[in-house]
Formats: C-alpha cells, structure tokens, sequence
C-alpha cells in the first residue's frame, strides 16, 4: 500500500501545467458498483501496478522476454473495468490527470483500442472521453509516452512493422488490446484453414507461426494485414488461442483468451472455426509430431525438397476439326504464400501464355485459367508462362516451378472426344491412347494407329491403342516413341475420392487426408513392399485375392513417390512386377476464395485483388462466366468499415458472359447514378454479388486500404467536402490547397481541425506529414443551373517557365500529382483533372514544340477538331516530318485501343521516316503528348526522352498530331486525353 | 509419416469414417455414404460431366463393394449422382466452348444453401469447394442424413438464419426450392411438345436413336427402353447419342422407325434437366394413352407412416416435394425408388403427383 501513497502524492509531469493541476489526488462521485473499493486513479494506478508487476515476475520466470500487453489488467469486466474507465474520464474532464499515475489512462485507452474496428480511434476516443479533444496532437503523444513507460516498466509489448512506423500513435492502444474485435474473425478462419499445416514445431515457435499466418492473410481485410505485420504479435496471439488453455504459465492471461474465445463465439462460424483450429493443434501437440523444418521460410528461388510445383495440366479435346491441346494453367497462389514477395507481380502484371495469342488480364495467374485451347504447342521443359516485367525472382520460380513436361506427350482417352495426359508415359493394355511429338516419327509395329487431325500447331499426333494381349513388336514400338508399359501391377487411390487423379500415376489429395492406395496385380503374388523416401512395410499378399490396400498417414505438404514392388514366393524372393504412384498432399485451401469455386457462375477479377479505387474507377474489372445468354444479376454495395453500415446500393443485371468490356459498361452506368457517386468518397468497403437463382452466387468485395493519412470525401447540402482522416497524429501535418484554375499554386490550410475543406470551384487537397502523402481533386459545387455548370468548364493558367529539360520535368511533376497521385473524388472531379492534364499538355507541347504548334494547342482546348489540313500546317517543313504525320493521320482511325498498340503504330512510323533512333522513346514520347504524368521519371528512358524531344520538336508535333486525329476519329467527342489513353 | 496395410473391411472403415460417418452401422453402399463420397468428389472434380465424376468414383470404389452387389460401383455412383442433381446439390448446365462451338452439359456444385420447412426442419443443400464440409464442422452431429438428403432439426429457439445463416449459408425459400413448372392437363403439354416438334422442321437422318415404348407396361421403366423398328411411326420421348458426351434427351417423330423430326429436351427450360422434361412428357403421353404410370401406397412399419413406391422415374422437383415432406428411401424392391410420408399427408401428396404428373396411386392389395 506504501506504493499507493506515493502515487497520491505525485506531481504532474506529464501535459502542461494548464491541462494538468499539482494535485492528483482525485475523489470523484462513483456509479453505485458493488465490491469495487478502489476509487481514485492513484489507487487504480497502485492497484494496477501491482498486478503488472506480478505478471511480469511469473513471466520471467517461464519466458523473460515475452511481452505483457495492457488489456491483461485482470479487471472484473462488469464491476471493476466500469468503474475504472469513470475515474479515467472523470480526471480527463477536471483537467486531473496525474502524469504518473498512467496506468489507468493505458488499461482504459486499450479497452478502447480491443473495440476497434478500423474507424479512426481519435474521434472515437475523445467522444467516449469529454474533455480530450482539446488536448489535441499533444493528449495523442501524452497517451504514447505512457506505453513507452508501461513497456519499459512491465516488459509491455512494443509496435513494430511498418505499422508502428507509420501509424506511430494509435500502434500503441491497438497493440496492447492485443486482438482487436474486427481482426478477430480473420485470426479464428485462417487459423482453422490452415491447421493442417500445424507441427509440434510450429505450434512451439510463435515467431515462424506468426510469419506463416501472415503469408496466409492475403484474403483478409488490409487492417488484419497491417496487424499481421508484427508477425510475432501476431504468432503469440495465435499460439495462445490454440494452445494457450494448455500451457502453464500462460504467454496470454486465461481471461484475456477466454475474453477473445467468448467473443467469437457470439459468432457461430467464428466459432466454429477457432474450434476446429484448436482441435487439430491439440492433437497435434499430443501426437508430439515433428514435421519439416519450419525456422527458414525460402527466400530465393531454390526449390526446397518437397516445395509447392506448379502443374499445367495438359488434355486434348476432339470437335469437328480435329483434335485441339488445352492447357490449364494453376494457380499461383501456392507460390505466392512460399514466396510472399512476388505476391504484388502476380496479383497486378499481366502474363501471356506460350502458344496463345495476346495477353492474359492482369492477375489472371492467381486464379485457375482454363483449359485453354493452344494455338501452338509450347516447348517442352519450360514455363509456358511470361510475366510482363517480372522480376528476377519471379521469373527463375515460373522455370523452376511451372513447366511443360518433357516430349513425348501421351494422352489417354478417358471418354469420347477427351484424353487427358498421363504423366508417367506409360500405357496400360486395353486402353486407347493419343502421343504427341513435335516432330513425327515413323513407328512400326503399332497396329491400327493413325495420325490424327490437330488444329495445335507444332506438333503432330498419333492415335493408338494398347491391344489386351502385349506383343514384342508393341513393346518395341513403344520404345521407340519413348513410352513404356505398365501391365503387371495397377496402383490407384481407393475409398475415400482424392482431389484429383490423372487415371496413371498422380493423384493429388488435400491436406489432413490419410489417403489409401490399392494394389491390384494379376499375377502370383506372395508378398508386397511399398516405400517412400521415409517409411517401407511388407507384407504378404491377401489370401485369394487379386489386390491389396495401403494407407498413407500423416503425410507433409508437397509430392511423395510411393513404389510398390511384388515379390514372389521364391527364397530370396524375387520381384515380379513394380509399380509407383505419384501422391501429392496439396496446400490448405483459402475458404473464402472457395466459397463460390466451382459453382456454375465463376469470376474473376483483374487486378486480383483491387482496391476499391481500382473497382470503382475502371481500372480493375470484373468478368463473369457461366452459361452463355443466362442471366446474372449483380448487386453492387457501398459500405462502411467491415460492412456495418450500406451508404448506398444499386443492382444491374447482365447476359453472361461478361468479358471486361461488358463489365465497364455496366460499371459507366453505375458511376452515373448520382446516389452512389455521392457515396463513395465515404465508402470503406465495395461488395459486388453477382448471382443466378440457378447457378450460384459469388462475392467480390474491395476495399479502401487502410492508410495513415486518407481523405474522406462526400456530398452534404452545402456541396461537395473532404475531410482528412488521420491515422497519424503527426505534429508535422501541412495541408497544401491548389485551385483548379492555377494548378501549379498551391497555398496552405493552417489546421483542418478534422473538419470539412470544401472548395466552391474545385480542387486539389494534399495532406501530407512524415513522407506521407495523399492527395483528392474535389468537384466544383453544382447547384443548378448553367452558371454552375460553367464551372466543369475551367481554362487552367500554367507557366512552364523557359524550354529545358527541367521545365519539362517540373511539367511531368504537376501531371504527376494532379492525375497520378491525386484520387478523383467523383466523376466531375474527374473532368478536371482531364482539363489540367490537357492544359499541361498543352503548354508543354507548345513551349517544346515552338509557337505555331502552341496555336493549334490553343484551338484544340477551346474543343476545336482539328482537321488534317489544320494539323499539317502547324507542322515543320521537314518533308519526313509532313510525310510521317500523314501516316500517323490516316492510321488514326483504325488503330488499335490501348496505349501499347498505339505505341508499335507510332514508332514504325517514327522509323520508316527518319528516327530510327527515337523509336526506342516512342512509349515516353507519346506519353508525354497525352498523359504526361504516366511517365516515370526514375525510368532509364525518361531523360534521354526528354533531351530527344527538345533537340527534334517535330517528334512531340508528331505525337501530338497523332492524338488529336486519334481524339478527332473517336465516337465521343467529349472523351479526354486520359480516357483516351489508359496508360498502365 | 506411416505406412499401414489395410484389409477391405478396414478401407471400408476408414472412408466411412473419414466422410465423418458412423463405421458400426454402414458401409459403401450406404446411400448416405455414397452420397458422401459423391458430394466430396464433385467439390474437387466439378466442372465436369456427369459420366466422368461417376467414372472417377467408381474407380476409388473399385474392390470395396461387396461381392453379393449385383451393381458395379460405377453404377451405384451414377444412380446416387442423379438422386443429388434432383436433390440440387450439384446444377446441371450448358457450357459452350467458345473455340470448338460445342455445348457440353456440365455438372457445377450448388450453392450451400439450407431451405427452412414449415416442419422446423432445414434441409442442407449444396456442396462447398474443395471438400470443405458444408458447415464447418459446427453442426457435428446435429446433421441427420437420409439417403441423399441431409437436415438439422432445429431447437424451438433456434432461428434457421441464425444457426445456418450463420455458417454462410445462404436461405433458399420452401417455394423456391420446390419451384415446379406450371400445372397443366396432359393433353396441353404433349400439345407443347408436339407444337415445337412441328416448328423444328426436319431433322435429316439421325443415328442411334433410343425411344421409350408406350405400349410396354409402365411397370418396368428400363424394359420400355428399344431402338425404334419399322413399325414405329408417330412420336417419341427419347435419347439420342451426340459426339462428345452422354446421351440427349429428345422428342422426336418417327415415320417407319426413321426420325424425320426432332427437339432436344430440355426445351422449355435451358437449366432444367433434359430427363425431368422427357418423363414429365412421357407421364402425359401414357396418361393420354389410358394407361397411367402409377405408383403403390403401402402402409409403413410405424404406425402412421406409408411407403409409397415409384415404378417410374420423376422429376426432380417432384422429389424434392417428397424430400422435404417425408424421407427418401432409395431403391426399393420392386419398384425404382420409395419415400416414406407421414399418413396424414398422403392424399395432399397422392392429389399433388396425379396433378402434375398424371400418376395413378395403387392402393395396397389393389390389382395392378
């Protein structure tokens, strides 16, 4: 009690002498709570400390170095907790907050941090505590100096990760309420998910289970994924909800985990799932197993011995001419979770596939794709596979771990009009078979082949089968094609069905399984070895019967080879026949991607998992199959946080298929509806049902990241606003304000104060503070009317400064931050970022390209068309310039759509009429003609770009002319350069 | 990891009880065991056909039903997967292939689902991906399991959205699931058929034609199955094969055993089945031919409860009308199937068959 004394008599240090008085000794009238004595914060802080101090004793005792988290208070949640959060907002509201008696403020200040759901924790922090407001940046540091205490005096738990980093005062009470209620459900799913991958030895190291859920958190919301980033936090937590009820000394208190337990049981699911998770860890613990080596996750590209392979599935399917190679190509997301690092190059670049035309979307690789009918056949031993920019890493993995099996290819016919291949090359008597070699091969001895139509070029097939009766000219035919037999010995998966089985040799089951093997032979048996790199039994054959059955258990993740030898009766025996399956134990799937897998409506998205920006904006899109001419019905939500509250909602609906085409077709129409677009700048989350009574229903949901400083924008009665949440709490905060009509100016707010910024013309609001920075173009404020209208009608006044590279890079900077780092906050916000991009178009086309261009620049912002005359006498005099922009004019109107294709158009043309060696600057060149603030200025070619176009105008003139014929060729006229150039 | 030699018996065992199955008192056969087995290939297997997810579980099936089977697994499979289509576990729809041109009919998994009765009950529908069971293990064992069907008898507090809701299954209306085409007397729906079949025009020579005869007894469903003979001339419910994949359902004209005209069923409802329309259609052309398919009510071994046995086959939202109001007893002797119904619903069901299919119910001890 001593100690309570002392803390009575401490002065403030803490807050300012005018927040807090000398005095802490604090007697506030209390609610009527039973059994609680305690009642001033000195003696909750005494109390409170003592408690800490004796976890921290029985801490050390069992692990010195684990962390002691503030919501293990060991408070009486109805009676006691009540009572302490009173005494805490009492002292806030009479300016008596002892700056030594923190500990009350901490435990308090973590309550609120284990309620939080992702909203800001500021404002919900000052409503629930009167008077805190007006300590403002200063209450954020006082409540931040008080965990560093508690972290210095009790071991408490410090943030870290990039959370910590950046999120450097609220990291703090999320922290310490060590499972927040909105990554409760997230931890409970993947837990259970993933519990097949559970050994002793994960389940022992919370370090290597943090850093393996983690690798698993890409279907969670970006909060949970943010949480996931101190890994260990996040591998303690989880190794004491599963294990936690059965170590002593706990490494999490009993009430907190019977808090976090019983919380999740309000949710049946959740339930559910942290049940079954604990289920599987306990048998695990007890059965002591020891699996693979869990300390080093991969880093580099070196297959580790039983890693993830990729497989792509060939087949052949027959039509009316002919037959047809089909390649599925899996998933990568088994890859992705070994190798977390290339998980952003797969969701987001696109791929081509070897023997297909064109590209893939971008993160088609993260899905299942096909079959796909091949046009050609890809080689053998390589990655059929080509990332567009792929880093290094990436692309050893694709050779590595996804190539076309060696030739020769055999096929089975496993029903009419289908073979699918068979791995091993070996045929089977009585069964019907298709090879397929790149080259043909004269073969003797098979009786009845006959070469087959293939519309897959590049390679040739023969159609054969294996006659009942084996003979010596077959088996050396066979020989010759580089086949084999298998005739004395069948090995296949028996009872319970496996994940897949190609019919020969390779079957696949799901982690968890204890898949059986039977063995079939027609010839005399006496005994049977089966064996795998780890284990062999023998037995003697079964009595009168023809075959046999094995089970295989506990089997890791990753592909066993399981050979099976038949001996005979003989001393020593003899091998009579051998035989060999491939079984392979695959990764635990994700239940929320499964949710709606396989089902007769399937989808995808591209990029693989968009942000709500890139939903709503266009720039991920959305295609749907299922039976063509149905009909899905696609219900679009604009919600809150976690879904707690739909802003607003609109349904559609659309014949399948709907290719990404028909997808921003329907998504134009839905930006229209004044409702939503009204919506959205509030908007956290997007979900998109799309369903058939019939066929199923499928889930897309995107959502805001969750970002330390981000604006929130809307519509009220006074017009459009935005309002800066701030996840932060920096002092170093400056807001930046640029009126739409001098882009390039822009001038400070002084304190936003969490309030509403709106600006009657539009503008940019950028707010940054500690490197961070975020940036929104508000809308003018339309009230009606055409005065108001005029107002989406703005004529930008820029000033380039003198012709230098230097002027041209500050021009590419503006663009940068208006259309590039700036978010849109609606349509109409849209636009003007359209008209700066023209505007800064403009005058950099003009200031390189001399005065006579700058007049065609002028006509064309007024929204002149500019006619092929028009645009050839603005031109030089130079007779390739003149005969190269004719070229350019004519092909302006059947060229392709995208940016790319225009760029091939652009640089033949650039080299069939003199700059051969400017052709190699054609992307940035154009880019800088449409779209300057694309152009990366850290790219190798930026530079040279830039000095090449000072030093020959003619080729921005030519770019330019290029765009406007394009502009003057579209179908809407009222398309701006951006629209009209989606630059990736 | 281990190594174990297995007995038959002991596979039998394992899978049963890996399916999360009671081992003491089934085996594969088991149609609630099959139907387990199914439900977990397809959540791995689908899309595909229906031949070739019935091949693929025969195959594991191979040496584990008893020798006394008169069946081969692979058929036992196949009869189990039709009872799942009807039940709506699995969907069956076109997919076109957009480089061949060719329509195959593909099974897809339903979407997990519970439908609430007015009995209390909720039956389980669907199948998730990937061999994840449909509740995530939650329910344990609150589920009953009846041939194909599976249902959760609810707690007089328990709110289906609640309880299965809860688990993220989606709520399927009683009247949507039991969703049926309109009723119609016999002679309008022959007249639909045979209208379409006019409109078709002529169908040119078509090979391999198999129709079901509706002159043989309406006993015996795969006796009425015969190539079509000289003799044959009018129109047909049959089944035709088609390059790649499992036979079509047709109704056809036939001038001398030759077809002369033909429409693929399913005709009215390109995501219905082609076989539900071609035995309602027979149902109503045995019906108008005064000799309607019937079924045998038989009093069951509780009191209060009757068997009825099905000579041919029906519908599926006729099935799934009997699964939901009594219990679905699989094959049966001397019939195709049976379900048990509680005796005070019988002449409600009894009205309800011979509306919408025109079935005559004989009563126990009546003559056939």
């Amino acid at each position: 009690m001593s100690h309570r004394r002392e803390t009575l008599g401490l002065t403030d240090q803490g807050l300012t002498s005018e927040d807090e008085p000398s005095s802490v000794a604090l007697w506030w009238p209390l609610r009527e709570h039973n059994r609680v004595s305690v009642e001033t914060i000195g003696e909750w802080h005494g109390k409170l400390h003592d408690h800490f101090t004796t976890l921290r004793s029985v801490r050390d005792a069992f692990r010195p170095n684990s962390p002691v988290f503030a919501l293990e208070h060991g408070l009486d949640l109805e009676e006691e907790l009540p009572v302490l959060s009173d005494v805490v907002r009492a002292a806030v509201a009479g300016s008596r907050l002892p700056s030594q008696a923190g500990l009350p403020l901490v435990v308090y200040a973590a309550e609120i941090g284990y309620r939080y759901r992702g909203d800001e924790y500021w404002p919900v922090f000052e409503d629930e505590t009167p008077g805190w407001r007006r300590r403002g940046s200063a209450g954020r540091e006082y409540i931040r100096k008080k965990y560093e205490v508690f972290a210095t005096t009790f071991g408490g738990a410090r943030p870290s990760g990039a959370w910590a980093r950046w999120f450097k005062n609220i990291a703090w009470p999320i922290t310490h309420a060590v499972l927040p209620a909105d990554l409760q459900r997230h931890l409970a799913r993947l837990l259970s998910d993933y519990r097949h991958e559970f050994t002793a030895e994960l389940l022992a190291d919370h370090d290597a289970l943090g850093e393996r859920i983690a690798a698993y958190s890409s279907s969670t919301s970006s909060r949970f994924r943010k949480f996931a980033e101190n890994t260990s936090l996040l591998g303690l937590v989880a190794g004491s909800l599963l294990l936690g009820d059965e170590d002593e000394p706990q490494l999490l208190s009993s009430e907190v985990l019977h808090r976090i337990v019983a919380d999740l049981s309000h949710e049946r699911q959740a339930g559910a799932w942290l049940r079954n998770a604990k289920r599987t860890a306990v048998q695990v613990r007890r059965k002591g197993l020891l699996g693979r080596s869990i300390g080093a996750r991969p880093t580099s590209a070196e297959p580790n011995k039983r890693g993830v392979r990729l497989e792509s599935a060939l087949s052949l399917r027959q039509s009316q001419d002919g037959w047809t190679a089909y390649l599925a190509v899996p998933s990568f997301e088994p890859l992705v979770r070994q190798f977390p690092s290339i998980r952003d190059e797969v969701e987001r670049l696109r791929c081509s596939v070897e023997g297909l035309p064109g590209f893939r979307a971008r993160g088609s690789l993260m899905y299942q794709q096909g079959p796909l009918a091949l046009t050609t056949m890809p080689p053998p031993m390589l990655s059929p596979v080509a990332v567009e920019g792929a880093s290094e890493l990436l692309s050893q993995l694709l050779v590595d771990q996804c190539r076309i099996s060696a030739e020769p290819w055999l096929f089975r016919i496993r029903e009419a009009g289908l073979a699918t291949q068979v791995r091993t090359n070996r045929v089977r008597p009585g069964q019907d078979y298709i090879l397929l070699q790149r080259e043909a091969q004269g073969v003797s001895g098979l009786v009845d082949a006959t070469v087959i139509d293939l519309t897959t070029q590049g390679v040739r097939g023969l159609r054969f089968s294996a006659p009942d009766g084996v003979d010596d000219a077959f088996l050396n035919a066979m020989h010759q094609m580089g086949l084999g037999l298998v005739s004395e010995v069948a090995v296949w998966p028996a009872g319970l069905p496996p994940s897949s089985w190609d019919g020969e040799g390779h079957a696949t089951w799901p982690a968890g399984d204890s898949p059986v093997l039977g063995v079939r032979s027609q010839r005399q048996v006496a005994k049977c070895v089966v064996s795998t790199s780890e284990d062999v039994i023998q037995f003697p054959w079964p009595d009168a019967e023809d075959r046999a059955f094995v089970q295989l258990t506990d089997l890791e993740i990753g592909t066993h080879r399981v050979e099976v030898v038949l001996l005979d009766a003989d001393e020593p025996p003899q091998a009579v026949a051998q035989g060999q399956i491939m079984v392979r134990i695959l990764e635990p799937v994700d239940s929320t991607s499964a949710a709606s897998a396989r089902q007769g409506i399937q989808t995808w998205v591209h990029p693989a998992r968009p942000t709500l920006e890139e939903l709503w904006s266009g720039t991920a899109a959305l295609a749907i199959d299922g039976p063509h001419g149905e009909k899905a019905r696609f219900e679009m939500r604009l919600m809150t946080r976690g879904g707690r509250e739909t802003l607003a909602q609109t349904a559609f609906s659309s014949a399948m298929p709907v290719d990404e085409g028909r997808w921003h077709e329907l998504l134009r129409a839905v930006q229209g509806d004044s409702q939503l677009a009204s919506a959205v700048g509030r908007t956290e989350e997007i979900l998109v049902a799309v369903s058939n009574p019939v066929l199923g229903c499928a889930e897309i949901r995107a959502e805001r990241p969750f970002e330390p400083l981000r604006w929130s924008t809307g519509y009220d009665r006074d017009g459009p606003y935005a309002r800066l949440i701030d996840h932060m709490g920096s002092d170093d905060l400056e807001i930046r304000y640029s009126d739409v009509t001098t882009p390039a100016e822009s001038v400070q707010i002084r304190d936003s104060d969490g309030g509403e910024i709106r600006a009657e013309d539009g503008a940019l609001l950028i707010a940054c503070a500690d490197g961070i920075e975020t940036a929104v173009v508000l809308p003018p404020h339309i009230s009606g009317g055409l005065d108001s209208l005029s107002k989406l009608s703005v004529r930008p006044s820029l000033q380039t400064g003198n012709r230098s590279a230097a002027s041209v890079c500050r021009m590419i900077e503006l663009a940068q931050l208006w259309t590039q780092r700036a978010v849109p906050a609606d349509q109409y916000a849209a636009r003007l970022q359209a008209q700066v991009n023209d505007a800064i178009v403009a005058r950099t086309s003009g200031m390189i390209a001399g005065s006579r261009w700058w007049e065609v620049e002028l006509e064309a912002l007024s929204g002149r068309n500019m006619s092929r005359e028009r645009l050839l006498k603005a031109l030089g005099r130079s007779t390739a310039e003149r005969e190269a922009a004719t070229e350019l004019i004519d092909i302006a109107s059947h060229v392709g759509a995208s940016p790319d294709e225009r760029t091939v158009e652009f640089a033949q043309a650039l080299n069939s009429h003199g700059w051969r060696a400017a052709t190699e600057f054609a992307g940035p060149i154009l880019r800088l003609g449409t779209a300057p603030g694309s152009i990366d200025l850290t790219d190798a070619l930026s530079a040279p770009a830039i000095d090449v176009v000072l030093q020959s105008p003619a080729l921005v003139r030519l770019a330019r002319c290029f765009a406007l014929a394009i502009h003057g060729s579209d179908q809407d006229p009222d398309a701006s350069l951006l629209a009209e150039w989606p630059w990736e | 990891m281990g190594i174990a030699q297995l007995h038959r018996d002991d596979v039998v065992a394992a899978t049963v009880e890996a399916l999360g199955l009671d081992a003491a008192s089934a085996d594969l056969e088991t149609p609630e065991v099959l139907a387990a087995i199914v439900r977990r290939a397809a959540s791995f297997l689908c899309p595909i056909t229906p031949g070739a997810l019935a091949r693929s579980v025969g195959e594991c099936l191979d040496g584990l039903v008893s020798k006394d089977q008169p069946e081969t697994p692979g058929s036992l499979v196949g009869a189990m997967l039709e009872e799942l289509i009807a039940y709506g576990d699995l969907v069956e729809a076109p997919i076109e292939d957009d480089r061949s041109g060719i329509s195959r009919r593909l099974l897809f998994l339903a979407q997990p689902s519970y439908v609430p009765l007015s009995s209390g009950i909720c039956l389980l529908v669907g199948i998730r991906a990937d061999g994840l069971p449909i509740d995530d293990g939650s329910l344990d064992d609150r589920v009953d399991y009846y041939n194909h069907a599976r249902r959760v008898t609810l707690g007089s507090k328990e709110e289906p959205a609640d309880v299965l809701g809860g688990l993220g299954l989606r709520e399927l209306s009683e009247q949507q699931w039991l969703d049926h085409p309109p009723m119609v007397d016999a002679a309008a729906l022959v007249e639909e058929y045979s209208a379409r079949l006019a409109a078709a025009g002529p169908s040119g020579s078509v090979e391999g034609v198999r129709i079901l005869d509706p002159t043989t007894p309406a006993t015996y469903y795969r006796g009425r199955w015969r190539a079509p003979t000289q003799r044959d001339s009018g129109k047909f419910v049959g089944q035709r094969p088609i390059q790649f994949g499992a036979d079509q359902w047709c109704y056809c004209g036939l001038v001398d055993g030759e077809v002369t005209s033909l429409v693929d069923l399913p005709a009215l409802d390109r995501l219905g089945r082609g076989c539900d329309e071609a035995w309602r259609l027979q149902a109503a052309i045995d019906s108008l031919a005064g000799t309607p398919q019937f079924l045998r009510v038989r009093t069951g071994r509780i009191a209060g409860e009757v068997v009825l046995e099905f000579q041919s086959p029906i519908p599926s939202w006729g099935q799934r009308r009997l699964d939901a109001l009594g219990q679905p007893l699989g094959r049966w002797p001397r019939s195709l199937f049976a379900h048990k119904l509680s005796d005070n619903l019988i002449d409600q069901e009894l009205a309800f068959l011979k509306e919408a299919m025109w079935l005559h119910a004989q009563q126990e001890g009546e003559a056939t």
